[in-house]
């Protein structure tokens, strides 16, 4: 073989290297998705819907929603801290070792507001543990996935995902069961809109926002809405969402957006 | 159009120069002041015609404002009274939010504002306050102050603003704030969102917004901003 020969020859093995399944230099986690939040931008009213009559046929939610808290300075890209301390949140009222020394809600069972001490501390751990912005900026699946398990396991529970699907094959049907059970589903999305719906009388006015980044949301009910409309019905579906977003903490999501991941969430 | 004229120059003051990015900024920020606005070009006739006022008017402006602006007394439209002028927007990372031992009482009295503020603080059961200030002057663009009545299990949020400020994340509050009474002299917009109970008012070069968690009640709204406008 000539220099030639041996020149294109290893030119050659080395492109074909990274195909060979052997070339394992990147963590795997570095090709996952990575969710950064972000924030709401282009804000507009979207649609007026003007109706003869108006029929909510199912506005469920876990009992009294979830908490509703927002990063902090210092959490940049901190969507999945957020969003796992809600979590967290959530459960404290059933397992109360899981934010110690303070209790998530009030005596009537309402969530209390995110606080500068206890939720603060919370949120900061839970980022360090997702590891958020090491490898690259925000968070990965499993890194969230990882991180609220770690949290959840050391303060004595246990923790497990079920996945409500991907893509457009989100299980809306098993999404219902999960939130008559009184359990929350972290939900993994693109860039992607949520819904403001202000009731008027005759007519429904319903405003859009959109998020700026790759997100990480819980979502905790659902709502449908029937309309008859003089030209005919039409039936709206959304899931109520804590979006994490300070100045935005609940929306609405369309059902059948696109979904990354959703996974309902139980600690026992 | 006034209004667009302001956002333009305060996006201006952002770093965006060319016309077309401030159009597509301001029509991504407030579709409503820029709906009309595009990019078709006028005939030359006509442009020939603006070109001519545009000069007239410059001359017009030299002649009488100008010396109506040396010679009327400067009025400090700043910020002791909230100040009107430039008017500055705000995105999420362009300021930090940390919260602060002091309430808005105290703020306002060590700092000679002239707040509304809610006189709760012998019976909330939780009060948190949050001051946003800018990352690039440190200025204290919001405060806001978080309290939760036990009595009513009512949770009330009051944030204040100049009126001159405008933060991205208080965008959907004011898109949402679609209907209007009047509380005292003081026009209040307020509306429903994912059952909050919304309002915004503007008094003595400010802004403030109130949200009832849950409130689906817009008569306590209402009695809140009564509330707010007995201490002044």
């Amino acid at each position: 073989m000539n220099t030639t020969n041996r020149t294109k020859t290893i030119a050659l093995l080395m492109l074909c290297l990274p195909f060979c399944g052997g070339w394992t230099s990147a963590p795997n986690n570095q090709a996952e998705d990575r969710y950064v939040g972000g924030e709401l931008i282009a804000t507009y009213a979207s649609e007026t819907i003007s109706y003869v009559s108006k029929e909510v046929v199912e506005d469920i939610s876990t009992v009294k929603g979830t908490p509703e808290y927002s990063a902090v300075s210092g959490m940049q890209n901190g969507c999945g801290a957020v969003a796992g301390a809600i979590i967290v949140g959530f459960y404290d009222k059933y397992y109360g070792n899981l934010i110690p020394d303070w209790d998530s809600y009030y005596s009537t069972g309402t969530y209390r507001m995110q606080n500068g001490t206890y939720v603060q501390t919370l949120l900061f751990d839970l980022y360090d543990r997702m590891q958020t912005n090491v490898i690259a900026e925000g968070v990965s699946e499993s890194e969230f996935k990882n991180g609220l398990k770690s949290y959840v396991v050391d303060h004595g529970y246990n923790i497990q995902y079920t996945s409500l699907g991907t893509g457009n094959g989100f299980n809306y049907s098993a999404f219902k069961t999960a939130v008559t059970n009184n359990e929350p589903t972290v939900l993994f999305v693109r860039p992607s809109t949520l819904y403001f719906c202000q009731a008027h009388s005759n007519e429904d006015y319903i405003i859009t926002s959109n998020i700026s980044g790759n997100h990480i949301m819980v979502a905790y009910g659902y709502y449908e809405v029937k309309y008859t409309l003089s030209n005919g019905t039409r039936t709206d579906k959304y899931l109520h969402v804590a979006t994490g977003l300070s100045g935005d903490s609940t929306a609405l999501y369309k059902v059948g957006s696109y979904i990354d991941a959703a996974y309902k969430v139980t600690i026992n | 159009m006034r209004e667009e004229h302001k956002l333009n120059k305060a996006i201006k003051q952002d770093g965006i120069d060319t016309q077309s990015e401030i159009l597509d900024e301001l029509k991504r920020r407030y579709p409503q002041y820029v709906e009309q606005s595009g990019n078709k070009q006028a005939p030359a006739r006509k442009r020939i015609f603006a070109f001519i006022s545009a000069i007239a008017a410059a001359a017009v402006c030299v002649a009488v404002i100008v010396p109506c602006a040396v010679l009327l007394p400067n009025r400090n439209n700043g910020v002791a009274n909230g100040g009107k002028d430039n008017i500055r927007y705000c995105k999420q990372d362009e300021y930090e939010k940390k919260y602060v031992e002091y309430t808005i009482l105290e703020y306002r009295e060590s700092n000679n504002r002239n707040y509304l503020y809610f006189d709760w603080y012998e019976f909330g059961e939780e009060r948190e306050t949050v001051c946003y200030s800018s990352n690039a002057d440190n200025e204290v663009l919001c405060l806001e102050e978080r309290v939760y009545l036990p009595e009513n299990d009512e949770f009330v949020q009051l944030s204040i603003t100049k009126s001159n400020i405008y933060l991205s994340e208080l965008d959907t509050t004011i898109a949402s704030c679609t209907s209007e009474q009047s509380v005292g002299n003081n026009a209040v917009k307020w509306g429903i969102k994912e059952g909050d109970a919304l309002c915004i008012f503007e008094d003595n070069g400010y802004r403030y917004f109130i949200k009832i968690k849950q409130g689906q009640d817009e008569n306590r709204l209402f009695e809140l901003v009564a509330e707010l406008l007995e201490t002044k």
